[in-house]
């Protein structure tokens, strides 16, 4: 009796009853640009800030109409799928026993690519690996990303489909290639053999993981090639996908490639001899996007053999302890040999951090960063940098040592103060705006000086038709002869009032653009922000003052 | 010393045959070689102490008096280094004068030098077993600053993984609070340690790193571990066994990947899950000796490499395999160590040893391959030809290998162009001939019935040349079309499967249908535009099906060509559930189910699709089924041992026939106790509860659902018990005549997705010398109770099982409780044998015919009673360890495999068959008319 009380009394609590409080949404999903609604969309209604409670979710009927009744009032993401169409979101703001009913949420059509994948001799090729790649921007480099892949069939036929609009790569890679990887570095190489070095109370060192597989005797040797019929991804040709597009004939010829090596060895400058031991890496100019660009390579015996390595320009940088180098290699269709990279001692030098108008105290200079960096493309070479590398003490000086090679200034600021850095001078160079080049025992003090009175800018963004718009991007860059210094670009999204505010800025000539929608990172791409130069508004930053804008979006 | 030297030596000779043989085994499975290192390195253990236990023997390669002379009959103390010197100096030389005068060395010089060994030897082994300590106490420093990972995904994962692989040892799962490789530790409890950034890792990735940590622990990794490291501390001055540790270390990993990919998982995936943890973990610390790593990252290229070779074979390691691999390797041991220390001059000749078969059959090969003496030789030439055309193929590879060995054939040949092969200078013997094509060809085996059938030997006489054979090779075919949903759509991403009528293997047959079953071929997801193409199918009668599949959900599939050993591909996903909210508020849900074609949901109601060698069947269009209201079961679970609602129990619905297409919905228990389990497509399903890591509670209940809601569902959950029991032999208690090593296992009726039938970490019931056995930690439930070993089921035969009055044999094992008897198992050696010949309507000999023995008017719970064998070249078979009884025998040319089991194919057969009664120990002669 007892267990039939409890078992009946659990049921009836699962049933709770709708309250009052509880909204309704109704809403429609169209296509874009039209009011024509859209069927089996399937619409999430979740629950922002709580992970608990469980989403709600819906199918569109035939007019695109949805409703979701019983809802707790609160603040709620609406996710919309359907098959053939952009996923979107929406945020809205549920009020107790509200019944919304003006959700309209607009869906983009995807496009598809599709083509022929054949061998050699033209023979289609059946399961190769076909991939869509997007080019988007990490840190301001372009990046492939991974969007989607498909095989081919026994006619040799792909299609990738349901791609966002956007800009893509296509690659195929033969079904017999494996997983790829370009580079190829193992110590033994070939078979496994049983030539293992031992070293007694260890397991063998063997190679370091770097080593990039093909599959056990795949040969000849395969790659991805893209579109078309380009092993390397900088001729390629990128296929720009429009909504609702269809693009076809997007044929690829899979052949098998050659990949070379590059044998040579690490010296150390002064002694002429080999350095053991050293810590290798391989980079890529331009590098290929899409593969991880700095795998270390065994150079034990102060000799180093980096294999299956594409045509195309080479940079291999060896660290040995405090002694750095760098070679610089042309790979076209043969192994490279007796490349010799001399490694010497990192150069020191001083400087002093001095903050405008006041002393410097210890409290400042807490979270106070300064640091070198070569170009993005280049490896971190942050770990063989000694402890104190850039940390001001007491008065604010500091010290530095970095490799021979060219640098620009990173000073990372506590984010508590509003100052900003305001000159960087090492005797008479200006490092800040012209960078700084080490190639010999520095002279002098890196005098770096802080600004406490930077400007600000505050905004609205609209769209076309003068609508306020929530979520645009407005990106600050600096004058065309500054954009080197990736420190002074700003970006930052309107509030639901489409209102923005950036502050902290150094003063000087900058442009504002927004838009909105914009692939983040894409303003650090030249060849991107070109096309849009027109479209910014210059600004002038006062030190001290604020600008107050009203801008419209680039769609 | 003098006996410190010799285990020395003989330890190394035990070393290198074990690295000759895992070297001639290299394209066998990772888990034998493994197997090889692990038999070995116990053999260096046993080695010393068989030294002092075995009587010596002389080996006769030694007969030269001059030898015998250094033996070590004599005193065995003082002159040991000198002696060494000499024995190693006589193997090089024999006839030098150096080693018939032992060059008498002083006491003095000699004692020093050994006590510096000596101790030189104690501070090394001092240090590897400190190391070894020390690195326990630091993994258990780990495992005490790790957590219990709280999510419920973990636990499942667990729990289906353990199923999957029957993992019954008790595991738990930590989450380190560092960056450290996956690891996995215990000898009897096992711990698996993974690093932080496993929460954040796909559900995908989780269960592929699980898999391999849970097959560590399936294989007892753990004690092979600490016997490692026991063989490491002793020898640790012998650099050929940190070689076979690392080897074993090498084949340990690579065993456990061949597991998880014999799983169904896709090997460039795995592998590349493999690279990127390890790159994750690329500075993190060589934590202990004292685990089992996966991500370990020197031998991670080779792993890779073995991973992406789909030619390697994956097989678990068998019994028989394990026994003959312990047996070799066992007695190679005790011979070297009952060997003189003169023995070391064997190695310079290999050839006295007891060499293992493998390596004979591969120089055998060898050699004939080279054989250049004709007479003894024979030859072979044919013809392969597509099927169907007739047309000659050439470019194929053909392949002739010994008849029993399905690795890699010791010879090959390519077709000319007028398709024709020849193979010279062969040996003598039973042969198997292959013929295989990269272009989309279904390999072919000599004497086979069908594209998918099995082969038949040729027998090759001494100086034969056998010519005219013909192989007709199928060339596969496609089918392709458009699937549209229900508003004339294009349906993409919908799941279209080629599925074939097939018999269920026995195991399944005594709860499931005994008719043949659709099951899947080939499987793939139409694109936008709604077009599928499903290309390399063999020829033959498919049913085609077609459903939505979930958009979000992550495709697990792998596509093999059809001239590669593992064919067929595999898929999974959720299944895809719709909910409206209607204007009255309420929630309409509905799911999909799939379509057969040309359009019902009923799969008897399908049309099939007859596809010949190399058509290309298009415009297949389908419309996919429309969405049927899904239903809801919603209840309450109760512990039956405290009469409350169970918290957090799982919950799951399991059909009453696991198809091609079906998904289980399955959730847990809330704090009420009370579960509700959604999107449920009305059927026949068992209720299945658990409670507790190791399902300490279980329970199951048949549910029809139709076309209503189930609510108020009350299932309770009972505790585990033990069944204890006895094996007579005929009236005699156990052993009777003589020791019969038995294995006894419970399976549950229905297989599948059924909680554990004893407790996870039990092991199976031992048989005692009188005959007492024990099923530890049984969950209540139905079972078939299974005696098995290869060797007991050729000569005897369960006679009966009986608990109290049931007959447990013939009706299952149905308990809820522990019962109050005990299970009685009598086993009986008189069973009977059929030998016969199989002859066509001329009383011709059939070859490779199939001969099927039915018993007649069985349970469903005796598919051992089964049984069916090939005929030989001459038409002639055997058919041994049959139970009394009565039986219907028939042959058939072709069959499909498994028909036989199915009663009511056999009743249409029975008149062409042969009904016969077989008593105790009878001997039947048979002459069969082949049905055709």
């Amino acid at each position: 009796m007892n267990l039939l009380a409890i078992v009946l009394l659990a049921l009836s609590a699962q049933t709770s009853r709708p309250s009052i409080a509880d909204a309704s949404v109704h809403g429609s999903i169209v296509r874009v640009g039209t009011v024509d609604g859209l069927s089996k969309a399937r619409v999430e209604l979740r629950m922002m800030e709580s992970d608990n409670t469980p989403s709600l979710n819906t199918t569109t009927a035939e007019d695109g109409k949805f409703l979701f009744r019983n809802v707790t009032a609160g603040r709620y993401a609406i996710v919309v799928n359907r098959p053939g169409y952009v996923p979107a979101e929406l945020t809205i703001t549920l009020t107790p026993g509200e019944d919304k009913n003006d959700v309209q949420i607009p869906l983009t059509p995807t496009g598809a690519i599709s083509g022929r994948i054949s061998d050699r001799s033209g023979q289609p090729l059946i399961n190769a690996d076909v991939q869509a790649m997007r080019l988007t921007y990490e840190n301001g480099r372009r990046v492939l990303k991974f969007v989607r892949s498909g095989r081919t069939n026994d006619l040799g036929e792909y299609r990738l489909f349901w791609l966002a609009p956007g800009r893509y790569y296509v690659s195929a890679l033969h079904p017999d290639a494996g997983t790829y990887r370009p580079l190829d570095t193992s110590v033994g190489g070939g078979e496994e053999s049983f030539s293992v070095r031992m070293i007694f109370g260890g397991e063998s060192p063997a190679s370091v993981l770097t080593g990039r597989y093909s599959r056990y005797g795949a040969s000849p040797t395969y790659v991805p090639i893209f579109f078309p019929d380009t092993m390397d991804e900088h001729t390629a040709t990128v296929i720009d996908v429009a909504a609702a597009a269809n693009i076809d004939h997007v044929d690829i010829t899979v052949s098998p490639v050659r990949l070379v090596s590059i044998r040579g060895t690490v010296v150390d400058n002064a002694t002429g001899k080999p350095v053991p031991s050293a810590r290798l890496l391989v980079s890529r100019d331009p590098p290929l996007t899409n593969s991880d660009p700095y795998p270390g390579v065994d150079t034990a015996s102060g000799s180093f053999d980096v294999r299956r390595v594409l045509p195309g320009r080479y940079t291999l940088f060896a660290v040995a302890g405090d002694l750095t180098g760098q070679a610089s290699v042309q790979i076209d269709d043969r192994d490279v040999e007796d490349v010799t990279i001399a490694v010497q001692p990192q150069i020191n030098m001083r400087g002093r951090i001095v903050i405008e108008g006041e002393t410097v105290n210890d409290s400042d200079l807490s979270t106070l960063r300064v640091n070198l960096r070569e170009s993005p493309d280049k490896p971190d070479l942050s770990a063989s940098e000694p402890k104190d590398n850039g940390i001001p003490v007491g008065d604010g000086s500091f010290s530095l040592r970095a490799p021979h090679g060219d640098y620009r200034l990173n000073v990372t600021l506590p984010a508590s103060r509003s100052i900003y850095v305001k000159s960087a001078h090492l005797g008479t160079a200006d490092v800040l705006n012209d960078g700084l080049h080490i190639d010999g025992p520095v002279e002098g003090s890196l005098e770096i000086l802080i600004g406490t009175n930077p400007g600000a800018i505050e905004g609205r963004i609209h769209n076309q038709m003068a609508a306020l718009i929530e979520g645009a991007t407005v990106v600050l860059v600096p004058e065309t002869n500054q954009r080197s210094r990736v420190e002074l670009y700003r970006a930052t999204s309107t509030d639901a009032s489409g209102g923005f505010r950036i502050d902290r800025i150094a003063p000087g000539n900058y442009k504002l653009f927004a838009w909105e929608k914009i692939e983040d990172g894409a303003w650090l791409d030249s060849e991107f922000i070109r096309t849009y130069e027109d479209l910014g508004m210059p600004i002038r930053i006062v030190e001290g003052a604020q600008e107050s804008v009203d801008l419209i979006a680039a769609h | 010393m003098n006996l410190a030297l010799s285990i020395v030596i003989k330890t190394t000779m035990l070393l290198l045959f074990a690295l000759l043989l895992s070297l001639s085994l290299r394209r066998a499975a990772a888990s034998t070689r493994h197997a090889i290192w692990t038999i070995a390195l116990t053999g260096m253990l046993l080695l010393p102490m068989a030294s002092f236990v075995l009587p010596t023997i002389e080996l006769p390669v030694l007969s030269e008096p001059a030898l015998n002379e250094s033996s070590y009959s004599e005193p065995p103390v003082v002159h040991l280094d000198n002696e060494h010197f000499q024995v190693g100096f006589d193997i090089q030389d024999p006839h030098t004068d150096a080693r018939s005068a032992p060059a008498p060395i002083e006491p003095s010089r000699s004692w020093p030098l050994q006590r510096w060994i000596v101790l030189g030897w104690a501070l090394g082994a001092t240090f590897v077993g400190v190391r070894f300590v020390l690195g326990m106490l630091m993994i258990r420093a780990i495992a005490q600053r790790s957590r219990i990972p709280g999510s419920d995904e973990w636990r499942d994962l667990l729990v289906q993984l353990r199923w999957e692989l029957s993992v019954f040892e008790h595991v738990q799962l930590l989450i380190a609070d560092g960056p450290i490789p996956p690891m996995t530790w215990g000898i009897f409890r096992y711990t698996i340690l993974l690093l932080p950034a496993a929460t954040e890792w796909t559900a995908h990735r989780r269960r592929l790193v699980l898999a391999h940590e849970l097959t560590h622990v399936k294989r007892r990794d753990g004690l092979t571990q600490l016997l490692v490291q026991a063989v490491c501390t002793v020898y640790w001055f012998n650099p050929l066994v940190w070689l076979a540790v690392h080897r074993l270390h090498f084949e340990r990993e690579r065993a456990c990947d061949d597991q998880v990919l014999r799983l169904g998982n896709d090997p460039q995936d795995y592998a590349e899950h493999l690279l990127e943890i390890a790159r994750a973990l690329s500075n993190a610390p060589h934590v202990s000796s004292a685990t089992v790593s996966m991500a370990h990252r020197s031998q991670l290229e080779s792993r890779l490499r073995a991973i992406l070779d789909f030619r390697l074979r994956r097989h678990k390691l068998t019994r028989l395999a394990a026994a003959l691999l312990i047996g070799i390797l066992a007695g190679l041991t005790f011979s070297i160590a009952a060997t003189q220390l003169s023995a070391v001059a064997s190695l310079a000749i290999p050839a006295t040893w007891p060499l293992a078969p493998p390596v004979e059959q591969n120089s055998a090969a060898v050699s004939g391959q080279q054989s250049t003496a004709a007479d003894a030789t024979a030859s072979i030439e044919g013809v392969v030809v597509s099927l169907g055309t007739g047309e000659p193929v050439s470019q194929a590879k053909v392949g002739l290998g010994k008849a029993g060995d399905d690795g890699p054939s010791p010879y090959t040949a390519t077709t000319s162009d007028d398709g024709k092969f020849v193979f010279q200078n062969i040996p003598s013997g039973e042969y198997r001939l292959v013929a295989t094509h990269s272009n989309g060809y279904i390999p072919v085996e000599y004497g086979q019935r069908n594209p998918l059938g099995r082969g038949t030997a040729i027998t090759l006489m001494t100086g034969q040349r056998l010519a005219g054979l013909q192989l007709a090779i199928a060339p596969t075919g496609s089918i392709s079309g458009h699937i549209y949903d229900r508003d004339g759509e294009p349906a993409g991403q919908a799941r279209v499967q080629a599925l074939r009528l097939a018999y269920l293997p026995s195991l399944f047959t005594a709860d499931r249908s005994t008719r043949p079953q659709l099951t899947m071929v080939q499987s793939v997801l139409t694109n936008d535009l709604g077009e599928y193409r499903i290309f390399w199918l063999p020829p033959g009668r498919y049913y085609l099906s077609a459903r939505p599949e979930n958009v979000q959900a992550r495709e697990w599939s792998q596509l093999t060509p059809p001239d590669t050993p593992l064919r067929g591909q595999w898929t999974s996903a959720p299944p895809v559930v719709t909910r409206r909210t209607l204007d009255s508020g309420e929630v309409l849900e509905e799911v999909y189910v799939p379509a057969y074609f040309p359009g019902t949901t009923d799969p008897s109601g399908a049309s099939a699709i007859d596809l010949g060698p190399g058509d290309n069947l298009e415009r297949i269009d389908m419309i996919v089924a429309p969405p049927m209201p899904a239903r809801r079961v919603q209840g309450v679970i109760v512990d039956s041992t405290t009469g409350q609602p169970a918290v957090r129990a799982s919950v799951r619905l399991v059909p009453h026939n696991l198809g091609h297409d079906t998904s289980v919905p399955n959730g847990r228990t809330n704090q009420n106790g009370t579960f509700d389990l959604s999107g449920i497509v009305p059927g026949s399903y068992f209720l299945v509860a658990s409670l507790g890591e190791d399902e300490e509670l279980t329970g199951k209940l048949p549910i029809d659902i139709g076309n209503a809601n189930v609510q108020k569902v009350t299932l309770v959950i009972r505790p585990r018990f033990n069944i204890r029991g006895r094996v007579i032999i005929e009236g005699q208690r156990y052993p009777g005549d003589g020791p019969l090593n038995l294995s006894l296992e419970l399976n549950s009726v229905p297989l599948g997705l059924m909680p554990f039938a004893r407790s996870p970490g039990s092991p199976p019931p031992n048989v005692s010398p009188d005959g007492y056995f024990t099923f530890q930690g049984v969950a209540p439930g139905d079972y078939r109770v299974l005696v098995a070993e290869a060797e007991f089921t050729q000569t005897s035969y369960v006679k009966s099982i009986r608990l109290g009055a049931a007959d447990v044999l013939r009706d299952g094992l149905h308990v809820t409780k522990e019962p109050d008897g005990e299970l009685e198992i009598v086993i009986s050696n008189g069973v009977a044998t059929i030998d016969g010949i199989v002859v066509d309507g001329k009383q011709k000999p059939v070859a490779n015919a199939t001969v099927a023995l039915a018993p007649f008017a069985a349970s469903v719970y005796r598919g051992d009673l089964y049984k069916n064998v090939s005929t030989d070249a001459a038409g002639r078979f055997h058919i041994q360890g049959i139970a009394p009884g009565d039986y219907t025998v028939l042959a058939w040319e072709d069959i499909e495999d498994g028909a036989w089991r199915d009663p009511e194919f056999i009743k249409d057969q029975e008149n062409h068959g042969r009904r016969i009664h077989l008593y105790e120990g009878s001997k039947e002669n048979l002459s069969l008319t082949v049905i055709q």
